[in-house]
This record gives structure tokens, C-alpha cells and sequence, in this order.
């Protein structure tokens, strides 16, 4: 079979919406409240070496994910441990994603249907389009980018007239422990979690560099989340921004285009399901291929129905309530740092290693 | 010696019938004996009950008067040339010693001016059934066929839906020859292949596949002709059989293969590099690839002032989406979004719908069946009773129905929003039945969130298609203008310098001199 | 009710892939294949009873909260 190829737009953009997934939902709201812009800006920033990284292991294996490379680094023991680790970590990401989406499409339109059946059509979807593969996750975010930033923009724009820029002051009210926790916060949720995308690598088409498409979506999802954290600021003012559990979704309801459309919180908010999509799409294919990687199968696709069934399961009976959801925000950053970061960072040293040994061998023979 | 196989000959006559039945392998596959007799007795076994068949025996004139054996099929040949161009060619000629030779024959004596030589019954066959004339001689195993055909065919007229309103106005008709002079009359080049192959065990169809040899995309060639090879068809009467022959997805309700009556619309895809596929007796011809962007296209397109043609494909493209989801938008508003609607609109609504009996899907559902129902009777029935449909459909259907709280009235908006702009794009009028009700059933339970769903599910199922290999939806996230230049909205001429990228093998469509890109 | 859900959602799939996909799958493959659907299946099925699993979560938070005293 001929590999598919994924392009530059169509990668970049699926990090992008991936990065989007869930966040355009919860809102980039953290414990600063009007100040959140300084931990968005940070966790960026600290989002740079990482990414690097990142780059830099695609760049070294461009034919090669990381499962892969850490078989080949790592011996069969080692490598199978760091592989079911990931695979973990994509499973349960999954399920957190899926909850969210689930929990978000049953607050926001459906108060009465049980969550099961939400999860239900939602997990189904995105297994179709993880059967369907990469290439056509790509042409899915490239498209459906465009109708999320363009909602967006819109309630952006129809958010002005509403605006209080008073929302934003006072500037530096709180501790640094405090900005270092939010930070620490939008760092790992969402921008480390493109560690996914490590996963997926390996198909991308090689004319670009692999840098150049993660900073790229870097970039644009930096956009974005400032648009988000503005309006939603600007609106709903920093005391019912925190304790929303949507803001997102509370900001449109607030927003109305004149009097004829005054509430098209539904329409919106269903649309941030394309980018929810996504990110559970990757996560299943991380997920999948990691599993086929574990077990040395040859075709991951087969896994895919098996593994979102046990994703949806998972997320299932991860909380009891929506409340629980949101306290566990508070450690997924810690839980998540071995997966996001410790691993890629190992993987690194060991690939540039391996290259050296590899350069003086080719020198010498 | 002569005299001899003469004798030998005629002793054997008496025993051919015996003989032939005698034959295990069928007759179709034989060789010619050399013997006239044996081979007349064959051919008139192969005909039993075929009364349309006419055998005529001719002798020469001369001293050794030979025999030469004719056969034709009635009212298909062009009994003139028959008459005048061999037979009577055939009997004046004087015959020199010995039998004479069929080359020979055909260089002097027949006056006809496409003829070939056969050997087998197959090919006698395959020939008379055509309208040509096979001339069998004595003591030669091979004939000679003549062509003679003449049929009575439909004129060229404009395709009924297909209509422009500027611009050439031929059609296809369905003789294969006439519309491939239409093709060569459009690119007089010999870059223009036509491969011509037979389909259909029995009917024998013959197909001819047309290209441009410097444009084509190999790939899509040789995967055409795999495809075309391994059809083991009984009959194909239309190019539909082939159509889904050659499908890449059979079960998907979205053609990927694309099909004409004008040949201007062949020409102009050649040109884009794609590959044509005419049908004997069928005047639609077949284009490969196939992309999902050419169902909005129109030939029209083309002929107009680019504005206009721009505006009109938007028109149909925003009309696809709505003939889509208009009905479940209007049940998710109705069932589960109320607050969307101004509360003034809502309070009519509902006051619409407080006396219908019907749940507001199941409402939906039956008036777009009614809907499909007055659309096909208007096409199966005769033109002359047109009236009467118009007025049951919108005396009825329409104001009765309302009138009697039967039918809410903003349900008979939303049918015939969904009826007007689905004829905005004819081309995908099968596949969209069945999402439009899909997304019906999904608004009705799960509104919006539902509705996004089937959306979701429509647009992975269309970016799962391929034709011949080629991307059904080709989404490559280019962002190079001269890519897009004949998508969404169509640039004048002068800047379409690019031919549609993955079809052709040769990009660049002008050189597009002096211009800036 | 959502018994029913969950059943007629894993016959319908396990149907359609035996048909389709697992075909021509190896051993290996079905044997895994099998395994995360029955986990996956007796999971949804307790569920679907309101019985409550463990989530694993309770041990990631005990196990951070140990660890980097994180306040509620």
C-alpha cells in the first residue's frame, strides 16, 4: 500500500485544532482571572524548548513515529515500557477529551439525554475518521479550522459593542505562585499535549521543516486563545469567567446579532465540536498505533474500534460529576509532565546519541 | 487434380449437415474451411431462424464461372451500395484459370472503401450484425467484409438537461461514430487517442476511450483499462452499466465518475487531462477522474462573463448545503433550540403548530417524501397533463393541507426551500435524498449536536472517495492561487494558467505571458 | 435503557468488522481485538447498571497530592 502523505497546511493545522480541541471549550481560564494573558504568554514561551525538541526528533526520523524510534533506541524491554506509557497516556487523554465534549454537548443543549448516547455518536465519528487515517484527518482540520476561527472572530466581533476593557486592570494582583500554577496549567493543557503528534509523525511530507510547522501552529493557537481570553474577559468580567464552568459557552449567550438572532449559543457551541473531533481523533490513532506497536501487529486500523470503545468506557466512569472533572484540572498538569515531557526529552538525548554513534561509525567505515 | 477435390467436394456435400453436427466446440469459434459449401452450411446453421439474414449466390461471368457467396442482414446495409459496388462488380468480372484470389479481388473488381479480411464465423458474425457485407469465394479460407452499414439515426439536437443559454448547443446522439466526429471536429489533433474496445457478451457494445496522449495522467489510464478489462458484463445499454462498473465505491451513493451529452463539456475535460469514455448507442459519455468540485461546475460556466459564472456556482455550492440542511435545521430550531428564534417568529410557529397532529420530524419526513413524489411524476409523466400536477401540488398540497392544519405552513416553506435548491444541483440529487433525511433524523434527536454529527459523518465519507486514485475532494490546503483559480469562483481565461493539479500530466495550461501571478 | 444502547452499539460493530476488516486480520490481531472489546463491553454493561468502578483518578490524585500538596 502507498503511504499516505500529509501535507504541510494539513498537519499544522490539525496541531492547531487539536490544540484548540478542547480549550476553545473550557475557556484559557485559570486561577489569575483578568491577568490570564500573562500565563497564556508564559506557558507559550515555555512552550518554545519543547516544542524544539519536538522538531528536532521529527526532523532526525522523519520516516518514523515515536514508538518507532523508541524501540529502535531503547532495546525491546525499555521501548515497549516508554510505548505502553504513551499509549496510556493517549487512551486516557482520549477519555478525558471525550468526557469534556460529553459533558460540555449536555450542559449546553441537551440537560435531559443521558451522557452515554453523546459519547456515543461522538466516539463513532471519530473513529471513522480514525479508520479513515492521517491524510484525511488533515483535510478535516483544514477545513473545519476555518469554520471554528471564523466563529471565533465573529463572536469576537459581535462581542465588541458589549465590551468592558475595564475587565482587564488591575495588572500583577497576584502572587507568582499563582501565575506559575496557571502557567504551569495552560503549559501541559494544551500545548504539551501535541506530544500526540509525536505519535502520528512520520507521514508528514518532507519539503518543510518539521519546526517550522509546529511553531506555525504555535503561533495561531496563541491567536486564538488571546481572542478567546478577551472576549471572554471583556464580557463576562474576570469573577464569572472563573466560576463558569464554560465560559466559552456563557459568553455566547450573552452575545446577540441585533435583535433577530439573540441566541445562537447552540449553533455555536456545536460547532466547537469539529476541534474536540480532532483531538480525540489523534488521540485514538496515538493510541491505536501505539497498542499495534506494543503488540507488533502490522495494522493498527483494525485496533482503532477497540480502542475507542475502550476509550468511551474509560471516560465513562472516570468521574462521577462534572465537579470532579474540574478538580482534577488541578492535577493533570503534574500527572501529565512524565508523559509530555520526560519522555520526549529522554527519547531526544537517546535519538541524538544514536545520531552521533551513528555519524562517527559512517566516518570511520 | 481439380476435378478431383471437386469430386471430393461433392461427395461431401450431402454429408456436412452430418458433419456439423458432428462438431463439439461451438461454432462461433471455427475456423473457415476451405470449402465454400461447408462454410455456407455453417453460417446458415449459425443463422437458423434469423429471417433477416439475406445469402446471395453469384456466379462470374467468363468461361470458369466462379462462385462467390454474399450475405448481409436486411435494413441495416445500404442496399445501393450492395447492389451497384459488388454484386454487379462481382458478376461481370471475367475469371482467369483457377480460383481466384480474394486479394485480388478486392484490389480490381469490388468498388468498396473500407473493407477487411476475416477468418473466423466469430467475426462473420460480429460484422453482418454491424451492416457490413461479407463476400465468401470458393476454395479459400477467408472472406472479405465490406462496409456497407447504414442506419437510421436520431439528428443532433441539444441535450434536454443540459441546456445553455449561450453557447454551442450540439449534443451527443447515439451513434458512436457521429459523436466522435463531434469530439475530433473540437481538437483536430493526433494527441486525441480513441481506443476503441467491446463490452458486453452479448450485445456486444462497442466503447471507445478518448485522451489527449501529452495531458493524460498515466496512472489513471492504466487503472481505467484494468477496470474496463475485468468487466464480464452480459449487456451494456447505457454507459450507467459501465459507470458502475468502474466505480471505486460501489456502494456510495456520490458518482465518481462523471458523465456528459455535450461534447463540448468532453472536449473541455480532455483538456484538462482527464480521460473520456464514449458508449455506442448511449449518448452520455463518461469523464475520469471525477472531482466532487465539478458537480457544481456547469459548461456554462465558461461561456459567460466570469462574474456572473463566479456568482452562479456560489449560488449552487450554498445551495447544496442548504438543500441538505434546511430540514434538520428547522426541526433542531423547532424540537430543541427555540431560544434561537426571535421570540415574535417562535410564537407564530408554534402557534402554526399547535394544531397540527404530527410530531414536527415525522411532519418533515412526509412532506419531503410528497415533495419527491410530485418531482418524479413530473418527470415520468406526459408534458400535455403538467397542469394538472402543478395545480395538486400547490392548490392541494400546499394551501389545503395548511388550511386544514394538516401541514404546519413553515414546514411547507422549509420543502419547498429544500425542493428549489436541491435543483440547483441536479448532478447530486440521488445522494442528497438520503443525507437530507440522515440529517433529518439526527436533527430530530439530537439537534445541533446531532446535526453537526451527520455533518461530520457526510464530510468524512466524502474525503474517503477516490476516483481512479485522484482525491474525490481534494483538500490539499494550498493556499497558491493559481490552485484555486477554478474552484469556488472561476478567473477570467487569461488567469487560469494552471491546469487542476493531480488530473494532468502537463500543468501548465498558457504561459500566461505578462501576467503576474 | 442504556443497556440496550450499549448492546445493540457493540453488535452491529463486531458484525460489520467480522465481516469486513477482521477477515483478513492474523490471530494475533482478533485475539487483542477481542480482549479490549470484551473489556470495553463489561465495563459499558456495568455502567449502564450504575454500578460504580473505581475511577483511576482517585490513585492519581492521592499519589499527586502526596506529592506536591496541592490544596482543593
Amino acid at each position: 500500500m502507498k503511504r499516505e502523505r500529509v501535507t504541510f497546511n494539513q498537519a499544522m493545522f490539525s496541531i492547531v485544532l487539536f490544540n484548540f480541541g478542547s480549550s476553545v471549550v473550557m475557556g484559557v481560564s485559570t486561577g489569575v482571572g483578568q491577568e490570564a494573558w500573562i500565563p497564556i504568554l508564559a506557558a507559550t514561551v515555555a512552550a518554545i524548548p519543547l516544542f524544539l525538541i519536538f522538531g528536532r526528533i521529527m526532523q532526525l526520523f522523519p520516516e518514523e513515529d515515536i514508538f518507532g524510534i523508541m524501540n529502535s533506541l531503547f532495546g525491546k524491554t525499555f521501548g515497549k515500557i516508554g510505548i505502553a506509557l504513551l499509549t496510556w497516556y493517549a487512551v486516557h487523554l482520549c477519555a478525558l477529551v471525550l468526557r469534556d465534549f460529553s459533558e460540555f454537548t449536555q450542559i449546553s443543549s441537551m440537560p435531559e439525554t443521558p451522557q452515554l448516547p453523546i459519547m456515543i455518536l461522538m466516539i463513532l465519528t471519530t473513529i471513522y475518521l480514525a479508520r479513515s487515517g492521517m491524510r484525511n484527518m488533515g483535510k478535516w482540520s483544514l477545513v473545519m479550522f476555518f469554520f471554528v476561527s471564523l466563529v471565533v472572530i465573529f463572536t469576537f466581533l459581535t462581542a465588541i459593542p458589549q465590551a468592558q476593557v475595564d475587565d482587564l486592570l488591575p495588572i500583577g494582583s497576584h502572587t507568582r505562585a499563582e501565575y506559575f500554577e496557571s502557567s504551569f496549567q495552560i503549559f501541559s493543557f494544551p500545548y504539551a499535549e501535541t506530544v500526540i503528534f509525536l505519535c502520528l509523525a512520520g507521514s508528514y511530507e518532507k519539503k518543510d521543516s518539521p519546526y517550522k510547522m509546529l511553531f506555525y501552529a504555535l503561533f495561531i493557537t496563541l491567536i486564538v486563545f488571546v481572542l478567546v481570553f478577551l472576549r471572554n474577559l471583556t464580557l463576562l468580567g474576570p469573577a464569572m469567567m472563573q466560576t463558569s464552568y464554560f465560559p466559552s459557552y456563557v459568553t455566547a449567550r450573552i452575545i446577540g446579532v441585533g435583535d433577530f438572532l439573540a441566541r445562537i449559543e447552540s449553533l455555536i457551541s456545536s460547532n466547537f465540536l469539529f476541534a474536540g473531533i480532532v483531538k480525540i481523533t489523534a488521540c485514538l490513532l496515538a493510541a491505536s498505533k501505539g497498542l499495534a506497536r506494543l503488540f507488533e501487529l502490522e495494522d493498527y486500523r483494525i485496533l482503532v474500534l477497540p480502542m475507542g470503545m475502550l476509550a468511551m468506557a474509560l471516560s465513562a466512569f472516570l468521574y462521577e460529576n462534572t465537579m470532579e472533572m474540574f478538580a482534577f484540572l488541578k492535577y493533570y498538569p503534574y500527572y501529565a509532565f512524565p508523559f509530555q515531557v520526560i519522555l520526549p526529552l529522554i527519547t531526544w538525548i537517546g535519538c541524538e546519541f544514536y545520531v552521533r554513534k551513528r555519524r562517527k561509525e559512517s566516518k570511520l567505515g | 487434380m481439380l476435378r478431383f477435390l471437386k469430386k471430393l467436394c461433392a461427395g461431401k456435400t450431402t454429408d456436412i449437415d452430418k458433419k456439423i453436427a458432428g462438431l463439439n466446440y461451438p461454432l462461433e469459434e471455427r475456423k473457415f474451411s476451405r470449402s465454400l459449401d461447408e462454410n455456407v452450411a455453417v453460417i446458415k446453421k449459425l443463422l437458423t431462424d434469423v429471417d433477416i439474414a439475406q445469402y446471395k449466390l453469384i456466379q462470374s461471368a467468363g468461361k470458369n464461372p466462379a462462385r462467390y457467396f454474399l450475405i448481409f442482414f436486411d435494413g441495416i446495409v445500404h442496399s445501393e451500395i450492395v447492389n451497384s459496388n459488388i454484386i454487379k462488380p462481382l458478376m461481370n468480372s471475367k475469371t482467369e484459370e483457377g480460383s481466384p484470389k480474394l486479394e485480388k479481388l478486392l484490389a480490381t473488381v469490388v468498388q468498396a472503401g473500407e473493407s477487411k479480411i476475416i477468418d473466423t464465423f466469430k467475426a462473420v458474425i460480429e460484422s453482418v450484425t454491424h451492416g457490413d457485407t461479407v463476400l465468401f469465394i470458393e476454395s479459400c479460407d477467408q472472406a472479405a467484409v465490406f462496409n456497407t452499414r447504414q442506419f437510421s439515426t436520431r439528428a443532433i439536437t441539444e441535450p434536454d438537461n443540459e441546456k445553455v443559454l449561450s453557447g454551442p448547443r450540439e449534443g451527443f446522439t447515439e451513434l458512436l461514430v457521429q459523436n466522435l466526429s463531434q469530439i475530433l471536429r473540437r481538437a483536430r489533433t493526433n494527441e486525441l487517442k480513441t481506443k476503441m474496445m467491446t463490452l458486453g457478451k452479448r450485445t456486444q457494445t462497442k466503447i471507445c476511450v478518448c485522451y489527449l496522449d501529452s495531458l493524460v495522467n498515466r496512472e489513471v489510464l492504466e487503472e481505467l483499462y484494468r477496470r474496463l478489462d475485468k468487466i464480464d458484463i452480459d449487456g451494456v445499454l447505457d454507459s450507467n452499466y459501465i459507470t458502475e462498473e468502474i466505480h471505486d465505491y460501489p456502494l456510495s451513493p456520490f458518482r465518481t465518475v462523471g458523465s456528459t451529452e455535450r461534447p463540448d463539456v468532453v472536449v473541455g475535460r480532455l483538456l484538462e487531462g482527464r480521460i473520456a469514455i464514449l458508449v455506442d448507442n448511449s449518448p452520455v459519455a463518461l469523464t475520469v477522474p471525477y472531482l466532487f468540485i465539478e458537480n457544481f461546475q456547469s459548461n456554462e460556466d465558461y461561456y459567460f462573463n466570469f462574474y456572473y459564472s463566479s456568482f452562479s456556482r456560489l449560488l449552487r455550492i450554498l445551495g447544496f448545503f442548504l438543500t441538505l440542511s434546511v430540514p434538520g435545521l428547522y426541526i433542531a430550531v423547532v424540537a430543541f433550540h427555540q431560544e434561537i428564534l426571535p421570540l415574535q417568529l417562535l410564537m407564530r410557529i408554534a402557534m402554526e403548530r399547535q394544531s397540527v397532529p404530527l410530531p414536527a420530524a415525522l411532519e418533515a419526513v412526509i412532506m419531503l417524501i410528497v415533495f419527491d413524489i410530485l418531482r418524479e411524476t413530473g418527470v415520468r409523466m406526459p408534458s400535455n397533463i403538467g397542469q394538472a400536477l402543478s395545480i395538486v401540488g400547490a392548490l392541494v398540497i400546499g394551501q389545503a393541507a395548511v388550511e386544514a392544519s394538516l401541514v404546519a405552513a413553515p414546514m411547507i416553506i422549509v420543502v419547498a426551500a429544500t425542493g428549489i435548491t436541491s435543483l440547483l444541483v441536479p448532478k447530486l440529487n440521488a445522494p442528497m435524498i438520503f443525507w437530507r433525511l440522515f440529517f433529518l433524523i439526527m436533527a430530530s434527536t439530537f439537534g445541533f449536536f446531532g446535526l453537526t454529527i451527520g455533518l461530520s459523518l457526510l464530510f468524512i465519507h466524502l474525503n474517503n472517495l477516490t476516483s481512479f486514485g485522484v482525491e474525490h475532494l481534494s483538500l490539499k490546503g494550498s493556499f497558491r492561487l493559481q490552485e484555486n483559480k477554478d474552484i469556488f469562483i472561476r478567473f477570467p481565461w487569461p488567469y487560469m494558467i494552471d491546469r487542476p493539479k493531480g488530473l494532468s500530466r502537463n500543468k501548465v495550461r498558457q504561459t500566461g505571458d505578462g501576467i503576474d501571478d | 435503557m442504556l443497556t440496550v444502547i450499549v448492546i445493540s452499539l457493540f453488535l452491529p460493530e463486531i458484525i460489520y468488522d467480522y465481516n469486513t476488516a477482521l477477515k483478513q486480520a492474523g490471530k494475533r490481531e482478533r485475539r487483542i481485538y477481542a480482549v479490549i472489546m470484551l473489556i470495553s463491553f463489561v465495563i459499558l454493561i456495568l455502567y449502564s447498571f450504575k454500578i460504580t468502578i473505581p475511577s483511576p483518578h482517585g490513585i492519581i490524585t492521592k499519589v499527586i497530592g502526596s506529592l506536591f500538596r496541592i490544596e482543593t
